[in-house]
């Protein structure tokens, strides 16, 4: 029996990568219940006490909060641009589609030192540094990509006669699409806008450069903390972060769900 | 007519048998032409559909039936050429604003609405009516089809008929005096098909809109319509009544194509006042109607003649007017109610269904006699490049 040893080992190979993947992020989840002043691993006794530390600390909430508003403003602008830049990319650009796709993936590719410090020479004469909104449409440059690709993907796999069978019965274009497409389109929607989101929660550098000196978000606060004092606040911090990732996952899968049929088909 | 009567009329459109009389709209192309690229899809098609007419545009896939009827919906717009409704041009009419219904081949229901809510969706866009008013309309329109019960339904939780039938009261539903239908049987299966070409025929005569029914059945072309509209490659090669189009092809693909057909090579040897005398591969003369393109002595062409239109026997006592042609049996197939027969003319073969009776005695390499009533045959254009005599 050739197969089954051979799946065991694609498995066991499968298991080893997701351990060395995960391995750190457990440990710094566990160093989060710590109940000890010192980062040891595993944890002598475990402990809510840092929890309490960081969400009785007004800069940690703050920094926090700075993160959700900074987060989803991305998103809703990635969002905004991004779902009609996707209809157009995929039903007006007949020719030089591939320029225009290269176009919109050069900003996850670009190095983010670069977008940095260029952003940051181009925001001091509009006073857009140190402003949620100046981080935020730094954040939607790399959000909008996000946005594109999924919703691109999500009107190939859609079926140009929904939109047709509306229109032909009376539904003018903007009301087949915010009636019939976008509702249909929706998962892919929310899942690029989570990703938007997400993107803009963990980004660090542009976030250093655009709002790093007075308030700071949750990705600047990590950064300093680790260079300042290292106790497991940072990693009860990191694991709050975490736990948005999960939840960010958790929206695409449910999104992604609500894509197929949910109910069971009943024939007769 | 008072505006009471009118209304009443209206109302009473759906349940009498009589339509109103300008339940249908006229639709004519001009001229009409269209290419996606290098590729022309219609080219240069002239077509009138008569108001309340059931117009089958019938061809293979390639043929530019499809492209014609998404010109006639506004999805596309043509390169050149006139589209009327009515004799108003509508080059500059949206599609949502030509009221017109239409059945998708995949019927596209909105599959995040109820079958109500989809059937509602033209009348929710088009009028505005009160809620009850629409609850009765919709019924009508779902009753017309013959599914009740089902409102609340999602499309997905449908079998195929019944999703076709939710398309189509959808299209139906306000009252549209133009009916599209694009290969709206293909995907059911055989039993199911031949039922419902049978209720949207019904429908047709209850409401009686206009439908441009699109297909690559033949059987459905001809069962179905009033005219049929044969397209190949861009272009529409003949229209006439679907017995017109069976008896009478213009060229031997329509001959093929809608339904088996016997193309005896030939040439045309002398016009005999209303006939043609053509020599057949076997030497033998035989006498074929002058209809249709006129053949000039010397030309090659195909004698058309339908296989159940050709009889067989052992002897050449034929009665009546017939031509009569010797050939060798290949082949005998059993279908129950008849027999396939393919006898040879020459090295042609020759297609014909006998009766179980008349089959009696008819062996593979048997010598028989082949007849048929001349006027049943054409003689068709060779095409170029086909096989001499």
């Amino acid at each position: 029996m050739r197969a089954p040893r051979a799946s065991l080992a694609v498995n066991g190979l499968a298991g080893a990568v997701l351990v060395f993947l995960l391995f750190p992020v457990l440990v710094v989840v566990l160093i989060s219940f710590s109940s000890v002043d010192f980062l040891s691993f595993p944890p002598p006794s475990l402990s809510l006490r840092w929890y309490r530390t960081i969400f009785s600390n007004f800069e940690w909430i703050n920094a926090f909060l700075l993160t959700l508003q900074v987060g989803a403003l991305t998103a809703l602008l990635s969002t905004l641009l991004g779902v009609p830049a996707a209809f157009a990319l995929s039903r007006h650009v007949k020719r030089g589609q591939n320029v225009v796709n290269a176009l919109v993936l050069a900003a996850l590719v670009t190095p983010p030192i670069i977008k940095a410090i260029s952003i940051y020479l181009y925001y001091v004469p509009f006073g857009l540094l140190n402003t949620v909104p100046g981080l935020a449409f730094a954040h939607t440059v790399s959000g909008i990509p996000f946005v594109v690709i999924n919703v691109v993907a999500g009107l190939r796999g859609y079926d140009r006669d929904l939109e047709r069978a509306a229109s032909i019965h009376g539904a003018s274009p903007l009301r087949a699409v915010l009636g019939i497409t976008l509702p249909l389109i929706a998962p892919s929607i929310i899942v690029g806008a989570v990703f938007a989101f997400m993107q803009s929660a963990q980004e660090l550098l542009i976030a250093m450069f655009v709002l790093g000196t007075l308030e700071k978000p949750l990705a600047v606060k990590l950064w300093e903390g680790v260079r300042v004092a290292i106790d497991p606040s940072l990693a009860a911090a990191t694991t709050s972060v975490t736990v948005l990732a999960i939840l960010g996952l958790v929206t695409v899968m449910l999104a992604g769900r609500r894509a197929r049929p949910t109910r069971v088909a009943v024939q007769g | 007519m008072s505006v009471a009567a009118l209304s009443a009329a209206d109302d009473a459109a759906r349940t009498s048998d009589a339509p109103r009389p300008d339940a249908g709209v006229e639709v004519r192309l001009e001229r009409l032409s269209k290419s996606f690229g290098s590729v022309t899809a219609v080219d240069n098609v002239n077509l009138t559909i008569p108001a309340g007419a059931f117009v089958t545009l019938l061809g293979p896939s390639g043929s530019g039936k499809t492209t014609t009827l998404n010109l006639i919906a506004g999805f596309l717009a043509p390169d050149a050429g006139n589209i009327a409704f009515d004799g108003r041009p509508v080059a500059s009419v949206p599609p949502h604003r030509r009221n017109i219904g239409m059945v998708f081949q995949s019927y596209a229901l909105f599959p995040h609405m109820t079958v109500f809510d989809n059937v509602a969706y033209p009348l929710r866009m088009r009028n505005r009516l009160a809620r009850e008013a629409l609850t009765i309309r919709v019924g009508e329109s779902l009753e017309l089809v013959g599914l009740t019960k089902l409102e609340a339904r999602y499309p997905r939780q449908l079998s195929g008929g019944q999703q076709q039938r939710v398309a189509m009261a959808r299209a139906l539903v306000s009252r549209p005096r133009l009916l599209l239908m694009d290969e709206p049987l293909g995907a059911l299966d055989k039993k199911l098909r031949e039922r419902l070409q049978g209720e949207i025929k019904d429908i047709h005569r209850r409401i009686g809109s206009t439908f441009v029914y699109v297909t690559h059945d033949q059987t459905e072309a001809l069962t179905m319509s009033d005219l049929v509209v044969v397209m190949r490659d861009s272009r529409i090669v003949q229209v006439g009544s679907p017995r017109s189009v069976y008896e009478a092809p213009v060229d031997a693909f329509v001959a093929d194509f809608l339904g088996g057909a016997n193309l005896l090579p030939g040439e045309v040897m002398a016009n005999e006042r209303d006939a043609y005398a053509v020599r057949i591969a076997n030497g033998r003369m035989i006498s074929v109607p002058q209809t249709g393109a006129s053949h000039a002595p010397g030309s090659k062409v195909l004698v058309f003649i339908r296989p159940e239109d050709v009889k067989i026997s052992h002897s050449e006592e034929m009665v009546g007017n017939v031509v009569t042609t010797a050939a060798v049996v290949r082949e005998v197939l059993f279908l129950g109610e008849s027999f396939k027969v393919t006898a040879m003319v020459g090295p042609h073969p020759v297609v014909l269904r006998a009766p179980r009776v008349q089959a009696e005695g008819i062996e593979i390499g048997g010598h028989v006699m082949l007849a048929w009533p001349p006027e049943r045959s054409r003689a068709l254009a060779a095409p170029t490049g086909s096989v001499s005599p």
